[in-house]
């Protein structure tokens, strides 16, 4: 029989092309780190980048996303689309210029913000994400699109060069209509008696795992999509509000001369 | 200046006052008198609402008394509740804003006094409108958030409670449009210099409070007309019996009512955090974080309803979701008692009254607060709801917190709306009756709820220890009472010979201290320099001015339309309303989407849902028209868009005609009752955008809209196209199905 901590150490995924991914990314930061020599705090956001996005791609949790949870398919979502891209835009070396965003630029915000809202409820169309599962193709395109949803959605509020991240009242409303965007869908899929991804309903694979899930652990099917929907919409919501937060605290201590240098402090 | 020459110049504008007739109150649309209304009209309800409360405690003095019966209490504390909250804690909050908040930011009035004057008109309206309800033969009697289904007709068959959805509805609108009005004042009327990082911190917790309600009291009124429907129309949106789902209301009323407890709690905490600085004469410990935790509150605060619900039997899924999301609640509100904890340590303390009363706030909410953390865990709010434990809960955060700083608040700013000062003797004497009376009442509830007497029940048996609990209750009550007395008769009294306060009595920091007591017409003669968040105290202590010592981000605001903002917060309200009735329509037709959707013609509404988004073009192009001053093009465009909603409209009187041919009412069945409510909403917004445009028609055709007043066009412009937007999401889910 299995046990916890057997799926905690036996479930990951030593064969994924997500190691030599995550290799390459730890390459060319080092590369660029010996050209510039890094503090140890400048280590931190790139390092939570590979862990994350390792725990998201190899780890049990993905093992269990690929076709025994889909709770554990929606943690994989929210790390791919939040959590990476977030880590990574943090980890890109801050830029000054002078002038700010021209007014064209601008205006394309809000597809960074319907990248990143539209990819959730994209992919949890119930036909797509069955796709997602069966066939090894659109799942990668999921995964890779997720990041790169999550990085267009950062980007206007963690851009590295602070003088080109969104203005203050309207960064607060960005983000707070993308909780409310992911609060909708949590809600829809927490209460909904629909299976999003039909596929949960008769998992295929090791029934040892099975057997741990649904026995051990108690999980129902019913209650995996509950999880999936709260996760969607409690954690979720609670990284958008960090992320206002952060951005409220150095909008309050921007002053006079130095804006952009305290704006700084609170992604360094 | 000396003081008696600036208090002598406000003893004449008085005395002005004092000759100005009744008229002027009534028509008034000055923010100050409007503020004064508000608070007094307040005032009178609550003195019914205590009464209401007074009546329920002496038939609660013994066990199984029968001083009234049940019919009769439970009337009561569904009137005390409801009068409570909607015609005391709102208005009165709303008041004191609509007092300071333009005094607080150097401005000369809100952004929409009209506005503001039809806002405060809803609420006696509200109230007659409430209280009539016990000459229709019963008030309402389903308790403040009435639950159905007993609020239905089918167990509540008298009017009370369709007075009391009406009443609501009105005293809703009325709270948004003040909400609207007060975001557009504090982003739009600040004088120059005071940015928003500089705001008093009772204009912040106004701003986000006004925020909370724009997106909460949408929920409550959406609720409210399905609610109505069903007793009015016949439908069954809540009822059971018939298919419906009485658990939707709860989950529609807490959506609003969660907020709603911060909609009441917020502005309080603002006037503590203006009042325990001027008395430890200290500036707040950690302005920002106060801003921050605020912002954090409000936005947890919209997604844990569920915990008013752990009692309904969710899955233990939810209900660990929404322990976690309310317990993370305590963390900003905790910050912010360490906030005002840390201004008064080492702060030289003057224990005015408001003082006292800021300090009592402080305990009391901290124990309200306490409680309502174990409220947050399922398994205590399962043992503990519907007791008396809940009564003394949340009696601690609104009574023991925001009357207490209401209080406050009362004492430390009524000497500038009266230009006198409260007595401060009977002051004492008043807070020491209200909190040794407030402690005796609501104190021994807990051990009452815990050792199990039901709330909202007439009577109880004579078990151990009830009788004496109970009645020292109420002898709390009395002693409340008195304190209220006192309170009045202190105001009658310092009203004729209070002594006379001068500008800045207190030596207070804030913009509104900065003129004269009570202010004139226009506020201020000159607003002074504001370099930090203390301009009063920076120009009267010149060498220890705040903006030497520490710096705060300058004003450097982007020009905003009053119009164009305030048609935005109008349309985020709009949007929170359809949002609850498409979850109403989702909610009944997941199940049986398809086979629904058969009575409608999809392919007529597709294409009628062309002309409409055309609409939408076409309008654009008038807009743009009336910016270059193209008065016949901007004519011809404009007609075009009120002839196709017109069109858009006379397809659903002919697609409602079919229906209705077909047996398909809202009462037949919950496609019916949802289809007609949401497709009939948005028809309704189409008919308001059409009366709005033809009005934009008429005045152009009259040369009297020029590209001056482009901008209000392009605000009617933006209500226009939201509602285009909502026929996108209504269309997809009604006619093609997407989420059911």
């Amino acid at each position: 029989m299995m046990t916890t901590l057997d799926l905690l150490t036996q479930l990951w995924n030593w064969r994924s092309p997500a190691w030599w991914i995550a290799l390459a990314g730890a390459g060319a930061y080092g590369a660029a780190a010996v050209r510039n020599p890094l503090s140890m705090r400048n280590m931190l956001f790139p390092g939570l980048s590979l862990v994350t996005f390792l725990i998201a791609m190899v780890s049990p949790l993905a093992g269990l996303a690929s076709r025994y949870m889909f709770s554990a398919h929606m943690a994989q979502h929210l790390l791919l689309l939040l959590i990476v891209p977030l880590f990574v835009v943090l980890a890109l070396p801050k830029s000054r210029t002078e002038e700010p965003l021209p007014p064209s630029i601008q205006r394309v915000f809000p597809i960074g913000w319907l990248a990143g809202v539209g990819a959730m409820w994209f992919w949890h169309i119930p036909a797509l994400c069955t796709a997602s599962m069966r066939s090894p193709l659109i799942f990668d395109i999921e995964q890779a699109s997720l990041v790169a949803a999550g990085t267009a959605f950062w980007w206007p509020i963690f851009s590295p060069n602070i003088q080109h991240r969104l203005q203050m009242p309207q960064a607060v409303m960005y983000l707070f209509s993308g909780c409310l965007g992911c609060t909708l869908l949590g809600i829809y899929i927490t209460f909904s008696p629909i299976s999003v991804c039909p596929l949960y309903n008769s998992p295929t694979g090791s029934a040892a795992i099975l057997h741990l899930v649904r026995d051990q652990w108690g999980i129902t099917h019913e209650m995996d999509q509950q999880l999936g929907g709260l996760l969607m919409w409690v954690p979720a919501c609670i990284v958008y509000l960090c992320a206002i937060l952060a951005r409220f605290s150095s909008w309050h201590h921007a002053s006079d001369q130095g804006h952009a240098d305290s704006a700084a402090l609170v992604t360094e | 200046m000396s003081i008696e020459s600036l208090s002598g110049s406000g003893l004449v504008e008085r005395e002005d006052e004092n000759r100005s007739s009744l008229l002027e109150w009534f028509s008034s649309v000055d923010h100050k008198q409007i503020g004064i209304l508000y608070i007094c009209t307040a005032l009178v309800f609550l003195l019914i609402g205590g009464l209401e409360a007074v009546v329920m405690r002496i038939q609660l003095i013994t066990p199984n008394n029968t001083f009234i019966g049940p019919r009769l209490f439970d009337q009561l504390f569904t009137m005390h509740g409801t009068t409570m909250v909607f015609l005391v804690g709102m208005p009165i909050l709303t008041g004191f804003a609509n007092y300071l908040v333009p005094l607080m930011i150097g401005a000369s009035d809100v952004a929409f006094p009209r506005l503001n004057a039809f806002g405060f008109w809803l609420v006696p309206l509200g109230g007659i409108l409430l209280h009539y309800s016990f000459l229709t033969g019963s008030a309402p009697n389903a308790g403040w958030f009435s639950y159905a289904p007993l609020s239905e007709r089918a167990y509540t068959s008298l009017q009370g409670v369709d007075y009391w959805l009406i009443a609501l509805l009105v005293l809703g609108i009325g709270s948004v449009s003040s909400a609207i009005n007060l975001i557009v004042t504090i982003i739009v009327c600040r004088a120059p210099g005071m940015s928003i990082q500089r705001v008093p911190l009772f204009v912040w917790m106004m701003l986000i409070t006004s925020v909370l309600i724009i997106l909460a009291i949408p929920a409550l009124n959406s609720a409210l007309v399905l609610l109505l429907i069903d007793r009015t129309l016949g439908a069954a949106f809540f009822e059971p019996s018939r298919g419906g789902n009485s658990l939707l209301w709860q989950h529609f009323f807490w959506i609003f009512g969660h907020p709603e407890v911060y909609i009441l709690a917020l502005p309080a905490f603002g006037m503590i955090s203006e009042i325990i600085p001027v008395f430890s004469r200290r500036p707040i410990y950690g302005y920002e974080f106060v801003a921050a935790s605020t912002l954090a509150i409000a936005i947890l605060s919209v997604g844990v309803w569920g915990h008013h619900m752990f009692a309904v039997g969710m899955s233990p899924v939810y209900n660990t979701f929404f322990s976690i999301g309310s317990l993370l609640i305590a963390i900003p509100t905790g910050i912010k008692v360490l906030n005002w904890t840390a201004t008064l340590w080492r702060g030289s303390i003057q224990l005015t009254t408001a003082m006292c009363f800021a300090i009592a706030f402080l305990i009391q909410f901290v124990i309200g607060g306490l409680t309502g953390v174990m409220f947050a865990v399922a398994p205590i709010d399962w043992q503990l709801t519907q007791t008396y434990f809940v009564v003394a809960h949340f009696h601690y955060v609104l009574f023991g917190g925001t009357i207490f700083a209401l209080f406050a608040g009362g004492f430390y700013w009524f000497p500038k709306m009266t230009g006198r000062m409260l007595d401060e003797r009977l002051g004492t004497i008043t807070f020491w009756l209200l909190v040794v009376g407030f402690n005796l009442t609501f104190f021994v509830q807990h051990f009452l709820g815990m050792m199990g007497m039901p709330r909202r029940t007439y009577t109880y048996g004579d078990h151990p220890g009830w009788h004496a609990l109970n009645a020292i209750s109420t002898l709390g009550a009395f002693v409340m009472s008195l304190g209220v007395l006192v309170f009045l008769w202190n105001v009658v009294r310092s009203l004729r010979e209070g002594a006379v306060a001068g500008d800045n009595p207190w030596d207070a920091f804030t913009l509104e201290w900065a003129t004269s007591s009570p202010p004139g017409k226009d506020n201020f003669d000159h607003v002074p320099p504001i370099k930090s968040r203390r301009p009063v105290w920076d120009m009267n202590h010149p060498d220890l001015a705040d903006w030497k010592t520490s710096r705060t981000p300058e004003d450097r605001r982007a020009p905003h339309s009053v119009a164009k903002l305030a048609a935005a917060c109008f349309i985020v309200s709009e949007a929170m309303f359809f949002l609850l009735l498409m979850a109403a329509f989702i909610t009944f037709n997941h199940a049986t989407g398809a086979t629904s959707r058969k009575a409608l013609e999809v392919g007529r509404s597709a294409l009628f849902t062309f002309f409409l988004l055309s609409s939408s073009v076409t309008l654009s192009r008038a807009e743009r028209a009336l910016r270059h001053s193209q008065r016949r093009q901007f004519l011809g465009w404009l007609g075009i868009t009120l002839v196709l909603g017109l069109i858009f409209l006379l397809n659903q009187a002919y697609e409602y005609s079919g229906l209705l041919h077909h047996g398909i009412t809202i009462s037949s069945s919950l496609f019916g009752s949802t289809f007609f409510t949401l497709t009939g909403f948005h028809g309704l917004h189409v008919l308001g955008g059409l009366v709005v445009l033809t009005a934009m028609f008429v005045l152009g055709k009259t040369d009297r809209l020029s590209a001056r007043q482009s901008d209000a066009f392009t605000a009617v412009g933006y209500y226009w196209h939201f509602v285009d937007l909502v026929w996108i999401v209504v269309f997809s889910i009604v006619y093609l199905g997407v989420l059911t």
